[in-house]
């Protein structure tokens, strides 16, 4: 009977309580957050990027990204190689030209391919690893010899499946399994963006590739004095285009079309495999500069990077996306020039990639401590205002226990109201993330269901306790003082 | 009898505030437990802001740790990525700042080979450069060069090994001697040679220069740094690495922070609406006796500041304890512990002014209300007149 008082009460006041439900729908809004979209991208997001980078995580050989429990130890000073070609060129350049600073031992410009891969196909969530096989390349023939051509191993299958490169295509078509061990090539129009002759579909492109050696310590560089050309038939140009940019305002608003521009010459895996095992003396390829992970979905991409970057310490893992973004803060990887210098979007300031601290325990604590005090607050206010029903309830024989009872059912009907509404509005985008990943209907109300738990949980626990300070101020109410005075 | 006494219009809010003070105490007393809450509240919060400004980065900044000592001394080294007059620079440079600032600037060739040994960032100067010296080394003769020492001992390279240098345009190649083996300052050049050897070999050169000698003045310093380089190193380059690592692991909290004020605001209006609500006869009967605006005014000022000030001493003691808390797990401090009391002064000035923010509404209501409103209508009701009355066009 108490408990239905309570849920009554708890709706006939619910304008008065307003500020209780709206804390609790702010506090519920806050940790659904934190459980379900800082997790995951939804699937679409960045596939071009996603596909030159060969994966939704990206693991990168050096270690750069650093946490905040690294800081207290001590720092050694790294800069890779210039010929060390992996996709942070373009995305952090200043690895490359100014350095970075990184644990003792580590940051090293290769990691080994199959111990890597090995670990991280441990994690059930890795559907498949794509090394990324690059080596340095320059047009060899008379027109335009000497620029940079590196030569980038593609796995065709991948491309097409995962990546839907051959979307990106402008000419002739995109690379089939079935070109593996062929000398054919597919290039980007983005070497004529860069100023860099494009070899057209049909033609033949010549590249001058340096043998390959291993130095004292095991690590990789390039024998410019040995070098060897490579002819290809290009099959197919493509066109990387990553995101439209919008300036000025109102009528003067435009659009622009930003590329990601590469000048790699794009050849089969199994071909470049077999480039790499010439041009090492006989070698198979042990060490990769980067790897990319692709995951079942990215409903959980930011998790399943961390717990990457946990199986492999020394390296560098992030999610693709996240990478992406912080790169774009700065004006990267995609050239502004097309865009008018007084539109060209602020840049954010050189950084090495951190990886922020996790305070999101501390912050939900903050956060439902103060929403339990305003409940309390709230709820004490309201009961001093009630002294007359609280009066009549003990003078009709109700128990301490039963008032305490119907109180905290009151407040537990308040914080899950709020609960709904702070819960619900955040999940609509969670459960658009998890369709745009196409997770399975029962997948989505399994994970639903578990994040709302947790929610419910947490806040209603929340609430009850905090709910016992105005609950044991009115059972303490003397029913004769509260009549007489009333 | 503790009521304030009627007073001519015109009340000062000081004087309003000494008339009030004994009203608004025994309201505190009545009270008790709604205020006690509002200052856990207002506690919380404050302890909130000061921990997260120390754990993650929005006060002032620890200290990067001991690096080594770069070498580079008073000189900024920039490399640009197109080629530019050196005339042009010390012309530029004239225009903001003394030349005695930066008393020489010396010129060489940045460039980019192509080797036996990888591809190698070399810089090309004259005999006659400065730079020798710093690096502690003779310029190299003509058809020589110098490989800094971690570049030596990885390839298996010392005085009088040769480097190829290959023309990728050509693929024809040429060889340098090793004049010696050298300890760079940084990381930035992979060899030294003439400038002659570099702008014959290069494959990528563009042109470097050197600041040397004591760059004196904030002003020619941040000439320097306006220049568009692809890399500018001065002496505080690692630590300026570091605190832009700092910086980006340790990101400012600011969402959260104001997200924090709001929540305490959001208490404050909460608990001052309650208040108002439960109050209205004993705020209809001092209106009725005379009372001003201001005093009503001043007196829930009164009760906030003091469930404030409760709400500072008990953050104090919050602060204290989850200092001891995150420490005992371990987690590093951001900054260092002298910055404790002024974001302790920052947390305080912003409840303050969140407070305030949060007390405005309900305070204009108690002021504006009617004592005919006060005594016939409910609560929610008299809030949506008031506020249908302060909508209405005048």
């Amino acid at each position: 009977m108490f408990i239905d008082l309570g849920i009554r009460n708890a709706w006939r006041n619910r304008q008065k309580s307003l500020l209780i439900i709206i804390s609790m729908a702010v506090a519920s809004l806050m940790l659904g957050s934190a459980l379900s979209l800082s997790h995951g991208y939804p699937a679409n997001i960045d596939l071009v990027q996603r596909g030159f980078m060969g994966g939704d995580v990206a693991v990168y050989a050096p270690r750069f990204a650093i946490s905040q429990s690294d800081l207290a130890t001590n720092f050694a000073y790294a800069r890779l190689p210039a010929d060390d070609l992996s996709a942070l060129g373009d995305l952090d350049p200043e690895l490359y030209q100014e350095g970075f600073l990184t644990v003792p031992g580590e940051g090293q410009g290769y990691m080994p391919l199959v111990e890597t891969a090995d670990r991280l196909s441990t994690s059930r969530y890795v559907r498949a690893v794509y090394p990324y096989y690059i080596l340095p390349g320059f047009l060899s023939d008379n027109d335009g010899s000497g620029t940079l051509a590196p030569l980038r191993g593609r796995n065709p299958f991948l491309d097409r499946v995962y990546f839907h490169y051959q979307d990106t295509v402008v000419a002739g078509r995109y690379l089939d399994t079935t070109d593996e061990g062929q000398m054919v090539a597919v290039v980007d129009l983005g070497r004529e963006r860069q100023g860099l002759p494009l070899p057209a579909v049909g033609n033949l492109v010549a590249v001058r590739v340096p043998a390959i050696r291993t130095d004292a310590s095991g690590q990789i560089y390039y024998d410019y004095s040995a070098s060897r050309v490579f002819t290809f038939q290009v099959i197919g140009q493509i066109s990387m285009a990553t995101r439209q940019y919008s300036y000025g305002s109102g009528r003067d608003t435009r659009s622009v079309q930003l590329y990601w521009n590469t000048p790699q010459i794009m050849i089969p895996s199994s071909t470049w495999q077999q480039i790499y095992y010439e041009m090492s003396g006989g070698q198979r390829v042990t060490a990769v500069p980067e790897m990319g992970v692709i995951l079942g979905d990215l409903s959980q991409a930011n998790d399943v990077a961390a717990d990457l970057q946990a199986r492999l310490p020394a390296h560098t893992v992030v999610a693709v996306p996240a990478h992406i973004a912080v790169a774009a803060s700065r004006g990267l990887p995609e050239p502004l020039t097309a865009i008018p210098p007084e539109y060209r979007p602020t840049t954010a300031p050189k950084w090495q990639l951190g990886i922020p601290v996790d305070m999101t325990s501390m912050i939900m604590l903050v956060v439902y401590l103060t929403a339990g005090l305003l409940a309390a607050t709230n709820m004490l206010a309201l009961l001093t205002r009630r002294r007359q029903e609280m009066g009549i309830l003990r003078a009709l024989g109700a128990t301490a226990a039963e008032v305490v009872l119907m109180i905290e059912t009151e407040v537990a009907t308040l914080s899950i109201l709020g609960v709904v509404i702070g819960f619900g509005f955040v999940r609509l985008v969670a459960i658009s993330t998890l369709v745009s990943n196409q997770v399975s209907f029962a997948g989505i109300v399994t994970n639903t269901l578990a994040d709302l738990g947790r929610v419910v949980g947490v806040t209603v626990a929340c609430a009850l306790v905090f709910g016992l300070f105005p609950a044991l101020r009115a059972v303490h109410m003397r029913p004769v003082e509260v009549l007489r005075r009333e | 009898m503790n009521r304030p006494q009627p007073k001519a219009r015109g009340m000062g809010f000081a004087e309003a505030l000494a008339s009030t003070f004994f009203l608004a105490w025994k309201n505190l007393q009545h009270f008790w437990l709604q205020n006690l809450l509002l200052a856990g509240l207002l506690g919380v919060t404050l302890a909130g802001y000061v921990l997260f400004s120390f754990y993650m980065g929005t006060g002032g900044v620890k200290g990067p740790p001991a690096f080594p000592d770069t070498g580079l001394g008073s000189t900024y080294v920039a490399v640009l990525p197109a080629p530019q007059k050196l005339a042009n620079l010390r012309k530029s440079l004239a225009e903001t700042t003394a030349a005695a600032d930066v008393p020489s600037l010396e010129c060489g060739v940045y460039s980019e080979i192509y080797t036996n040994l990888g591809e190698l960032p070399v810089l090309g100067v004259t005999a006659q450069s400065g730079l020798w010296g710093r690096l502690g080394v003779t310029a190299p003769p003509a058809g020589s060069v110098l490989v800094p020492a971690d570049l030596a001992a990885r390839a298996g390279v010392s005085q009088g090994s040769v480097l190829t240098i290959v023309n990728v345009a050509s693929g024809q190649s040429q060889t340098l001697s090793v004049a010696g083996v050298f300890q760079p300052p940084i990381g930035l050049l992979d060899a030294v040679l003439s400038t002659n050897d570099a702008a014959a070999n290069g494959g990528n050169v563009v042109l470097g220069f050197m600041a040397s000698g004591a760059v004196r003045s904030g002003a020619a310093k941040a000439w320097l740094e306006s220049l568009p380089p692809v890399v500018l190193q001065g002496p505080d380059f690692l630590s300026t690495l570091w605190d832009r690592l700092r910086a980006q692991v340790t990101a400012p909290g600011a969402t959260v922070v104001t997200m924090i004020f709001l929540f305490a605001a959001l208490g404050v209006m909460s608990v001052l609406f309650l208040s108002f609500l439960d109050r209205r006869p004993e705020l209809a009967i001092l209106k009725t006796v005379g009372v001003e605006s201001v005093q009503i005014t001043a007196m829930f000022v009164w009760e906030v500041l003091v469930a404030a000030l409760g709400g500072a001493v008990l953050g104090a003691f919050l602060v204290a304890a989850g200092r001891g808390v995150l420490g005992w797990l371990g987690t590093p401090l951001a900054h260092g512990a002298g910055q404790l009391g002024p974001a302790f002064l920052r947390g305080l000035l912003g409840l303050l002014a969140f407070t305030a923010v949060g007390a405005a509404l309900p305070v204009a209501l108690a002021r504006a209300a009617t004592v005919t409103e006060l005594m016939s209508d409910g609560g929610i009701y008299l809030i949506r007149r008031r506020v249908a009355a302060w909508r209405k066009p005048v």
